[in-house]
């Protein structure tokens, strides 16, 4: 069955566009359009929920002039990071898929109807197994999903961590310039210090 | 080796094990004697006179001669390194001594690879490289060999003038001809500079240094001088995790990071395992039990609840102490008796002391590093410190070789400081130190059982006394790996082993236990079975067993089985195996710079939060010492000097690793600048006139791609018809005429030839311009006809280049205000945001020579420069004309559409808001205009002076001198404060943010 044109058109559209997660929950539309304008021209940004990184991280989809754009993107976004609006890592972008629109059209035009079948019914045991299966799929998604975020969490945390104790560090020191005391000392010791 | 034939007096033909040192007992390269090439063929050297210590007779006799010169025989089988002795004898150098090795390996590879070139004068750089490998092995020859020859260039321009042989030489000619030019002697020496920071310890050679290293580098150079880095276990260098806590210590991290010295190490099996771990503590810091440095029994330090033993306050000492302990040893006699328990019960009550190590236990003196004689020896086991030149003799820098005397002192493991051990520590000779067994970490059992004192210190974990120690040479590593196992998780004694291995037993059925009981809906029987290593059977077969449960709860989805967890942890093993981290960065960091760009390391992990709060604190205690009327030699001893030169350091290292957070959040970029629209097309404006029909332009730099597309504009509305090239390494929104690729790679004959060549416009412009003049470096390859330029005022002029170029016009003023732009950055209204420099990049148009007449020409013609002015060749005269030129350069200032654009900055900024078009600076270019510009174009902001820069002038700016892009290149690929690409949103805010214009 071919698929529908207005199916077709959407595809291209997803070709045309590029995921972006990483992303700080600071980002404004206006941030992430002027960000990525720089590579190719944007026609559209859609934030949607991010499934694979912890709390407090957006994704969007960015929808490129063309296939050619998006894809140039992701290479140059892949080789050398992009930091947006001071979230701690870089920005990662990669191809948008299907399933990643909500508002995406059906691939054929035909509706599905549910029935109730009865346990005797020759095709049973075959409706069963898939079931079956989809479930088990599902399952198996969601424990991977699992444990991804687990990891998305740890090196958040990790990220978070180092950060920290890098601002403390960095407090520190700025406190004890602040408050003149180093400027005392050196003067003690009459010492010239290179602080500009 | 044969030896050189000598006459008379008996001297030795060869030593071996040797060093030298001048007359203050300093190590010294030999190379610093005059270098006789002949008899009558002598060198003038830095140093005359200089001290031989070797051994001869095959180590059996040990000589000490005064020499006065050296020189090197090429003509032999293998190279031969002599040395003049005073009695006019050459003595051959066999091997040095290991720890002298550092100071002479520059020269003994720069005399291997001369002997090498000599056979081989058409040996290219790699086959010397190979042969070098040969005789150096890679752990020793790491330096590139192009540092190794920039350092001792006098002595190949001598080899090279007096020997034919190494004249014919292909390699050393196109080295000396890159060398004279001196921006690629900068890039040599940045090499060097980035070479110095190597992580290995063993600081080089003096004499490695050279006149253009500035004092930038020498600051990173000993910043790691206040801290020693050798490894608490076994007190040698290397490879050291660094513990973040307050102990302020050092570890060999793996078994083999400390196999040299049998160091049982803290046992991480491998590198990566230890670099996932954030922030390193060590079991004391951990659980804040410190040992006391005197009893070497541990006691709390932690100062909230009772503290057993308090930290000497010094900022680099790390030292605990029970205050008992070191009261009577600051008060060692009877007679203090009362001072010593009011001291005890003061620093009971926090009271902040400096323990004994900081003052010579001989003298009473305080330690002045900077002074040879004044330099400190600690005891690596107990508080005592020696004056060097109050060390007892007994305390020897060299063992005997019968093995009477043991070696005691350690010359070049600490930084200005004398490693050594005091004479109440017998030195096992087997592995070269005293007993091992110092340290004393608390392990978790103690936490668990508070059964008072004895059976507390029996579940401490003792260091092993021997290390791990050679007796099981047959079968080392895993015999290591067992024991340090041993001790890590249950210790020596029987005693402590039963206590800890019930202890462990209890720990494993409460694990056990707790999944269990968060799992109620699991069956606890099918857990037992869920063990790992299941076989295919059992694969197989269970998921049809889950299946069929699945039929009585139908509606439940299906619960995830052990099978299908392993399945998927498995997975996910394999394809984090499959992905190499190293190889990852590596190839990222290629990607991300500009190859000729070296990168530096990332935020050093020795800036440890211990190191931090110490200095912190004793800069405080210094100055209440200071207060209490304390002398400044006390305050030395609580903080020295240089601690508060490594707080300024520090602070700028963590200042520009933490700038995305500690200036403005909404800002977005590669760290790239274009300059806007308006100017570039003023700049097309200008420069059409100079370009014929059928001229190439390129834009080394494209950013934007907006150059090219305005000149073709500008060029076919006047009908020259023109072709157009433009790289850069990130590809811009105008693909036109567009390649990516790093300027550097553009080979020569990639382009037309030069006079068909109108090169330039904005490189990026990294630390001190050093990238600027890399660009125009390579630009100048082509030999084009005009090269158009917005470079910082410190970027060395082209009139000074090997082959001048001459200036037509310089215009400072043109790029002044806002004129450029962060791409891809928006301020708080979505307006993007705008960048300019305190002191703008001039613009300058430059010829070759050979066009200089007919561009004058054009620019009388268009009125771009004045009638009377000329652009002589002569040097002595070009001064004076750039001298002119800037003092009218104002006339240019009357261009009205430059008025206006000054006028209203805020309007074009608007105007161009949905216009992104300009050139740029690549990426790698945060440092560029951010950082160095502003602070080095206002140190460069007199005009009286003529600009003319080399390197010696170029102020050693205070900014730092790396890259953040760096930091991409980190070992954390997405790691926290990535801080590269990330420019302070405005230059302007730099007078504010503490790099004010000096």
């Amino acid at each position: 069955m071919e698929p529908s044109t207005e199916y077709v058109a959407f595809e291209e559209k997803v070709k045309k566009t590029i995921y972006i997660d990483n992303l700080s929950p600071q980002v404004t539309k206006a941030v992430l359009e002027n960000a990525i304008n720089q590579f190719g021209n944007v026609k559209d940004v859609q934030f949607i929920p991010t499934y694979f990184a912890s709390c407090g991280v957006c994704a969007a989809l960015v929808e490129m002039e063309s296939a050619k754009q998006a894809e140039e993107i992701i290479c140059e976004m892949g080789d050398s990071p992009l930091m947006i609006s001071g979230m701690p890592r870089p920005v990662r972008a990669q191809k948008a898929q299907v399933e990643m629109f909500e508002d995406r059209p059906k691939k054929h035009q035909r509706t599905i109807v549910c029935r109730w079948m009865d346990p005797s019914h020759r095709n049973f045991e075959l409706a069963r197994k898939i079931k079956d299966l989809t479930k088990k799929h599902a399952a198996e998604v969601q424990y991977i999903m699992k444990l991804q975020l687990e990891e998305e969490e740890k090196l958040h945390k990790q990220q978070s961590e180092t950060l920290k104790t890098n601002y403390k560090k960095y407090e520190l020191i700025d406190g004890v310039q602040a408050d003149g005391n180093v400027n005392r000392l050196k003067a003690e010791y009459g010492i010239t210090l290179n602080d500009h | 080796m044969a030896s050189s034939d000598e006459e008379g007096e008996i001297v030795p033909d060869f030593v071996t094990n040797y060093h030298f040192v001048n007359s203050h007992n300093t190590l010294i390269s030999f190379s610093l004697l005059p270098l006789h090439w002949s008899d009558h063929d002598v060198e003038n050297g830095d140093l005359q006179v200089a001290f031989l210590h070797g051994n001869i007779d095959g180590g059996l006799q040990s000589v000490y001669k005064e020499v006065i010169g050296w020189k090197l025989e090429l003509s032999y089988a293998q190279p031969h390194v002599c040395v003049l002795s005073k009695g006019k004898t050459w003595i051959n150098l066999h091997k040095p001594r290991k720890s002298y090795e550092c100071h002479v390996k520059s020269v003994l590879i720069v005399a291997d690879c001369l002997h090498f070139v000599r056979r081989n004068p058409q040996a290219v750089q790699k086959e010397i490289l190979s042969h070098l490998m040969k005789s150096w092995s890679s752990g020793e020859f790491r330096e590139p060999l192009e540092k190794c020859l920039a350092t001792h260039l006098p002595l190949i321009r001598i080899a090279v003038a007096r020997d034919k042989d190494l004249a014919k030489s292909e390699y050393l000619k196109a080295f000396l001809m890159e060398v004279e030019n001196p921006v690629t002697r900068e890039a040599l020496c940045e090499d060097n500079q980035t070479l110095k920071k190597s992580k290995f310890i063993v600081p080089d050679g003096e004499e490695e240094e050279d006149d253009d290293v500035d004092v930038d580098d020498e600051i990173d150079d000993d910043s790691d001088e206040l801290f020693d880095s050798v490894c608490a276990f076994c007190d040698n260098g290397g490879d050291v995790l660094l513990c973040e806590g307050k102990c302020m210590r050092s570890f060999h991290p793996t078994v083999d990071a400390g196999l040299d010295t049998c160091c049982e190490s803290l046992g991480f099996e491998n590198a990566a395992q230890y670099e996932a771990v954030p922030t390193y503590l060590c079991d004391n810091c951990k659980h804040q039990k410190h040992q006391c440095f005197v009893c070497g029994s541990l006691g709390s330090s932690d100062k909230s609840s009772s503290a057993e033993v308090f930290p000497c306050v010094s900022a680099t000492c790390g030292h605990f102490y029970h205050p008992e302990c070191v009261a009577n040893l600051l008060y060692p006699s009877e007679a203090d008796g009362a001072l010593a328990s009011q001291l005890k019960s003061q620093i009971a009550e926090g009271k902040s002391f400096t323990c004994p190590i900081h003052k010579c236990h001989r003298c009473q003196g305080g330690e002045n590093k900077d002074d040879h004689e004044l330099q400190f020896a600690v005891c690596r086991r107990c508080p005592k410190a020696y004056h060097r030149k109050c060390l007892p003799k007994t305390i020897s820098f060299e063992g005997s070789a019968d093995g009477t005397i043991q070696q005691r002192a350690w010359d070049d493991l600490l930084p200005k400081r004398i490693l050594m051990y005091c004479r109440k520590h017998p030195i096992i000779p087997s592995i070269g130190t005293p007993k091992r067994d110092h340290i004393l970490f608390p392990s978790l059992v103690r936490k668990r059982n508070q059964e008072g004192r004895i059976t507390e210190m029996m579940s401490e974990r003792r260091s092993n006394a021997l290390g791990s120690f050679r007796v099981v040479e047959t079968e080392r590593k895993p015999k290591v790996v067992e024991r340090q196992f041993k001790t890590v998780t249950y210790g020596d004694t029987t005693l402590e082993k039963r206590k800890s291995s019930t202890t462990y037993k209890t720990t494993t059925s409460f694990e056990n236990n707790k999944p269990i009981r968060t799992n109620s809906e699991r069956p606890s029987n099918i857990l037992r079975i869920k063990l790992p290593n299941k076989d295919m059977h059992r694969e197989q077969r269970l998921p049809s067993k889950s299946v069929k449960k699945m039929e009585v709860d139908v509606d439940s989805p299906p619960k995830l089985d052990a099978e299908m967890k392993t399945k998927i942890l498995k997975l996910m093993e394999d394809a984090t195996a499959s992905f190499d981290p190293e190889e990852f960065i590596k190839e990222k960091k290629m990607k991300c710079t500009h190859k000729i760009y070296v990168p530096q390391h990332g935020l050093d992990k020795t800036i440890t939060m211990g190191k931090v709060e110490a200095s912190v604190k004793a800069v405080k205690a210094a100055l209440k010492k200071l207060d209490d009327g304390g002398s400044v030699e006390d305050a030395k001893a609580v903080c020295e000097p240089n601690v508060l030169h490594q707080l300024v350091r520090w602070k700028k290292k963590l200042s520009v690793f933490l700038a995305p957070f500690l200036v403005g959040t909404r800002y977005t970029s590669f760290g790239r600048h274009f300059t806007k629209v308006d100017k570039l097309k003023e700049i097309v404006d200008r420069l059409h006139w100079y370009v014929e029909d059928g001229d190439t332009i390129v834009d080394f730099c494209c950013g934007s791609n907006d150059f090219s597309c305005f000149m073709k504009e500008k060029l076919d509305s006047t009908g020259k018809k023109c072709k157009y090239k433009n790289y850069d390494l990130i590809t811009p929104k105008n693909t036109f005429n567009f390649e990516k690729r790093d300027w550097f790679s553009v080979p020569v004959d990639a382009l037309p030839d030069g006079s068909r060549l109108v090169m330039g416009l904005n490189p990026p412009f990294g630390v001190k311009a050093s990238l600027a003049n890399k660009f125009i470096d390579h630009a100048l390859k082509f030999k084009p006809k005009l090269i158009i330029l917005i470079v910082p005022q410190e970027t060395k002029r082209l009139d000074y280049k090997r082959s001048p170029y001459d200036l037509i016009w310089e215009e400072h003023d043109m790029l002044s205000g806002k004129s450029f732009y962060l791409p891809g950055s928006v301020d708080k209204q979505d307006q993007p945001l705008d960048d300019w420099n305190i002191k703008p990049p001039p613009l300058s148009l430059w010829s070759r020579a050979d066009w200089t007449e007919k561009h004058i020409e054009v620019a009388q013609k268009h009125g771009h420069i004045e009638q009377r002015q000329t652009v002589p060749h002569q040097e002595a005269e070009r001064v004076v004309s750039n001298e002119l030129i800037e003092e009218n350069l104002d006339c240019f200032n009357d261009l009205p559409m430059l008025d206006e654009v000054l006028k209203e900055p805020d309007a074009t900024q608007r105007n161009c808001e949905n216009m992104y078009m300009t050139t740029s600076h690549t990426f790698s270019d945060m440092a560029s205009m951010d950082l160095s510009s502003p602070v080095n174009s206002s140190s460069n902001n007199s005009r009286s002076e003529p600009v003319r820069l080399n390197p010696l002038c170029i102020q050693p700016g205070p900014h730092p001198s790396y890259d953040p892009l760096q930091y991409a290149n980190t070992s954390d690929p997405y790691g926290p404060g990535v801080g590269f690409g990330y420019p302070y949103p405005q230059s302007g805010h730099y007078a504010n943010y503490g790099y004010p214009a000096c």
